[in-house]
């Protein structure tokens, strides 16, 4: 694996840097929820107290009375205006309604036995209070309408009866029917008078809507429905029970502690509203309405908020949202509370909870029982204080946190990133120019090249670096003290040889000397000369570098002179027969003839002695737009597949024996001289048929011409 | 009457060696050991031809610098360097600086004593009236084989004794091309055929610096040289 992508994967532990912004974020908004649900706590401890104050007073929830069933009164709304009753819904679409699924309780004529599902009824229910007067809207299912007809004596058609029991339990029955969509007959006990209502026919239905003043209000009541048909009527009895109505006293406590953020909510224990204050006021229908402007809202929203929606989600995927609930989106607190909101709270349990419903938008509910003193000063919890607040506050804070968190970690991240994979970039760059360095340093000749430069960066590349530069001084040192080896020590040599040789000299000399003596003396001289001759061909390599670095470059032909150089071959070499080709062009090149030409006398001389008598030595070039070939081919042995780098190397020879004179390998190791000083290149193989071996010259041209 | 040989040799043995040789040849021999002793010898007498090795026990150069100090003294005495080294540079130094000749230590003693007396004879030759059959005129060049001296269109030309051998080889038959072992024969001198081209390439240079165009000496490649003057131009009259 590379190094930069070792740092790209190192880039990635960046991302616990968001990971750990936003367990941070969560705290800090755990922290803020929990504040916020132990203020409303409080808060809601104190409304609670002074309620129940208020309460021992004397005035208590009306039907503190066990006989009473709690569960299906009707609950009076406030209401800002009169309802217009006119059997339409319209002013009733902000109030929850009760519903109520009904089945007949003493079908009358039993003329044809209906089936549970055409007999069940849906009944609506919703009422509101303006100044004196209570409203009620009902809507009724009937797919069976009829209206009254008063061509029949008797009471008929579809009808509703509102029974009214009276503080001795005795019942006052009103009777409402009509004949025609409109205004409802109003018939029966003249003890709750003032009654009036309007009917309208639904699709599903009828509804019906009337007004009562509230003096009739004090007693239990009771809905019944008839649905009638000429065959057949059906009776529907709505629950018994009371109308509930706000208390405006309790609402005048509870209105010191509301406010447009806050509701505070007083409930009896069936979990019935007796009071409610704040923002619902201000901004009835806030949950019905709301989903509009917000999803409008939503969309006309830039691409940032759907980035954060997303984040946000994603976050919450990737993250425990164990101390983040989301809410169940529960309905508005209206009419009679669920159970399981208030159950806790009626066994006298404080209870806090948080309720996100949209993205931005979060609900703290808080709760605390409601105790009031009964005649024997027990303490018994009727009811309980809940007060919501809209806490758009944290959320926003958490939010925004959340989302700069993204914003500076992405940006984090990506300099970050930016700044590993610029440096891993440079690291990578100097270690593979170092390495490109190094390679290049030495070439198969195990000769320097070039000389590697000492990097100036402090650190353990630039160590690296200057490591390598002094350890090529070193080796370069040392291979300067091999090549110049051979050089000093023919030196060295040459005074201890002349030191025998004069000894010698000295001894032949002098007269007293035998026969016998004399041939030991010529024997000397034989050794003396042999060794005089390696001592000189010793230095011949540094002589040759000598004369190489004192010529100079001219431009000459070089098929002129091979020409030149091939025939005074022919001549002196009669048992060979040595050959050459060259093209017809004439050759240029920048060279010095005198070490071109004797480049050639050792490629022939070395030619020469692997060739047997009889011999084909051939010389040929060719040539192209950059430079000439110039290729020596002999027959003779092939070279050790091993030997062909060492070749030019000093001192190495391939020549099994030793023959007339010694050879120390010099012959090629010229020729690499000179070539090098003309900027060519030198190889030597077998070729291709093996029945011979070719020494190919590489040169750069200078120019062509035609002859 | 015996010459003066003055040897100075750091090398023990092989002084002792050189001046019994020397000795036995019927010269008078006086060797030294540095370069100090040999001057101040040299400032109460001077000897009739030196024989220096360059390095000088520690001091590298204490040849040269003796060299230099004789040649103030005297430009007649001939002075050979005889040293272990063979480097171009140290050759052409020390002919630069007055030297008549330069053999490595590899020369025989018949080959230096040759050298030793062609050099006295020259001395000798120089302070005696010329001899017209001992000179030889080949186009504008005249060799003078007593003295040893060479004119080129009628201007001396310096050569030292091995110099002289091998033009002289080479024009007592212009034309004729002479192969690098000729020549190492002829030179009287242990030298390789490397040792014979920067040789020809000296005498070029001596002979272009007294006439730009002189082209006489001519590389005959793969064999060795030939002398010969272009038929062109007014050289021949």
């Amino acid at each position: 694996m590379s190094l930069r992508r070792q740092l790209s994967i190192i880039v990635l532990f960046t991302l616990l840097l968001p990971w750990g912004g936003c367990q941070y974020a969560k705290e800090l908004e755990i922290t803020l929820r929990n504040n916020s649900i132990q203020n409303l706590q409080e808060i809601a401890r104190m409304v609670s107290l002074q309620v129940s104050a208020s309460m021992t007073d004397g005035v208590s929830f009306d039907y503190v009375n066990p006989e009473v069933s709690p569960d299906v009164s009707l609950l009076g709304f406030d209401m800002k205006a009169a309802a217009n009753l006119d059997g339409y819904d319209d002013e009733w679409l902000a109030y929850s309604r009760q519903m109520f699924e009904l089945f007949p309780s003493q079908p009358k004529t039993v003329r044809n036995q209906q089936n549970d599902s055409l007999a069940r009824k849906k009944v609506t229910l919703v009422g509101g209070v303006f100044e004196e007067s209570l409203s009620v809207f009902l809507s009724v299912t009937d797919n069976t309408p009829t209206y009254y007809n008063p061509t029949i004596g008797a009471l008929n058609g579809d009808r509703v009866y509102l029974h009214f029991f009276d503080n001795k339990k005795r019942r006052h029955t009103v009777t409402l029917n009509t004949s025609a969509p409109g205004d409802v007959n109003v018939s029966g006990s003249k003890v709750y008078g003032g009654i009036e209502g309007r009917w309208q026919d639904t699709e599903q239905g009828y509804n019906l809507e009337f007004k009562l003043p509230m003096n009739s209000l004090k007693d239990e009541f009771q809905i019944e429905i008839v649905d009638a048909t000429h065959q057949r009527e059906l009776n529907y009895l709505l629950p018994k029970g009371r109308v509930v109505l706000p208390r405006q006293d309790l609402k005048k406590i509870v209105e010191i502690y509301s406010s447009e953020n806050r509701r505070i909510v007083v409930v009896d224990q069936y979990a019935w509203l007796q009071a409610d204050s704040g923002y619902r006021e201000n901004s009835k229908n806030n949950f019905s309405e709301s989903d509009d402007p917000l999803s409008v809202q939503m969309i006309s929203q830039s691409w940032r908020s759907i980035l954060l929606r997303w984040l946000n989600q994603f976050y919450r995927a990737i993250l425990s949202d164990r101390y983040l609930p989301l809410g169940e989106i529960r309905g508005p607190i209206q009419g009679q509370l669920t159970d399981n909101y208030i159950e806790p709270l009626l066994q006298g349990k404080k209870q806090g909870l948080w309720q996100q419903y949209e993205l931005e938008t979060a609900r703290v509910t808080a709760a605390y029982p409601l105790e009031i003193q009964n005649e024997k000063n027990q303490s018994i919890v009727s009811g309980a204080v809940i007060i919501e607040e809209d806490s758009e506050a944290i959320l926003t804070v958490s939010h925004r946190a959340i989302s700069r968190l993204f914003g500076m970690t992405f940006l984090a991240m990506s300099v970050i990133t930016l700044a590993l994979l610029v440096f891993s970039g440079i690291l990578s760059y100097r270690i593979n120019r170092l390495n490109r360095a190094t390679q290049g340093v030495i070439n198969a000749e195990g000769e320097f090249n070039v000389q590697l430069t000492a990097s100036k960066v402090r650190d353990e590349i630039g160590d690296l670096n200057r490591s390598f530069v002094t350890l090529q001084s070193r080796l370069g040192d040392y291979t300067e003290y091999l090549k110049s080896l051979s050089g000093k020590l023919s030196h060295e040599l040459r005074t201890p040889l002349a030191m025998v040789r004069t000894s010698l000299e000295n001894l032949e000399e002098s007269q007293t000397l035998d026969d016998s003596a004399r041939v030991y003396i010529q024997r000397a001289h034989d050794g003396l000369d042999r060794l005089r001759y390696i001592v000189t061909a010793m230095s011949a390599a540094t002589r040759v570098e000598q004369s190489i670095s004192a010529a100079e470059k001219e431009p000459i032909e070089l098929c002129e002179l091979l020409h030149n150089l091939v025939a005074a071959y022919q001549s002196a070499n009669k048992t060979k027969r040595i050959l050459i080709q060259t093209p017809d062009e004439r050759i240029l090149l920048l060279g010095n003839t005198d070490l071109l030409a004797q480049m050639f006398d050792k490629l022939l001389e070395n030619a020469i002695d692997f060739t047997a008598d009889e011999g084909v030595i051939k010389f040929s070039v060719t040539v192209d737009l950059t430079s000439c070939h110039i290729v020596v081919s002999n027959d003779g042995p092939l070279l050790p597949v091993e030997m062909q780098h060492q070749l030019f190397d000093t001192l190495v020879s391939i020549r099994e024996t030793a023959r007339d004179k010694a050879h120390l390998g010099l012959g090629l190791y010229i020729v690499k001289l000179i070539v090098e000083f003309h900027a060519g290149q030198v190889s030597a193989r077998n070729r291709a048929e093996l029945n011979g071996v070719e020494f190919s010259i590489k040169l750069p041209v200078l120019g062509l011409k035609n002859k | 009457m015996n010459k003066n040989i003055a040897i100075v040799e750091d090398e023990d043995s092989i002084r002792e060696n050189y001046r019994d040789l020397f000795t036995r040849q019927g010269f008078r021999v006086a060797v030294y050991a540095d370069g100090d002793s040999a001057l101040a010898a040299f400032q109460q007498r001077l000897p009739d031809l030196a024989i220096i090795d360059i390095g000088l026990g520690d001091d590298v150069e204490g040849g040269f610098d003796l060299c230099r100090e004789l040649r103030a003294m005297s430009s007649q005495v001939p002075i050979i360097f005889l040293s272990a080294r063979d480097s171009e540079l140290d050759i052409v130094s020390g002919l630069r600086l007055g030297a008549d000749d330069y053999l490595t230590k590899e020369t025989s003693v018949a080959q230096i004593l040759a050298r030793v007396s062609a050099l006295l004879r020259r001395v000798q030759a120089l302070q005696k009236p010329e001899e017209p059959d001992q000179t030889l005129i080949c186009d504008l060049l005249y060799l003078n084989l007593e003295r040893m001296t060479a004119h080129w269109k009628s201007q001396q030309v310096d050569l030292t004794v091995t110099e002289f051998y091998l033009v002289h080889a080479l024009v007592i038959r212009p034309g004729h091309v002479k192969s690098r072992q000729q020549l190492m024969d002829a030179s009287q001198s242990v030298v390789d055929e490397n040792t014979v081209t920067s040789h020809i390439k000296r005498l070029r240079k001596k002979f272009i610096a007294l006439d730009g165009d002189f082209d006489a000496i001519k590389t005959a490649y793969g064999l060795g040289y030939r002398w010969q003057v272009d038929d062109e131009g007014s050289l021949r009259k």
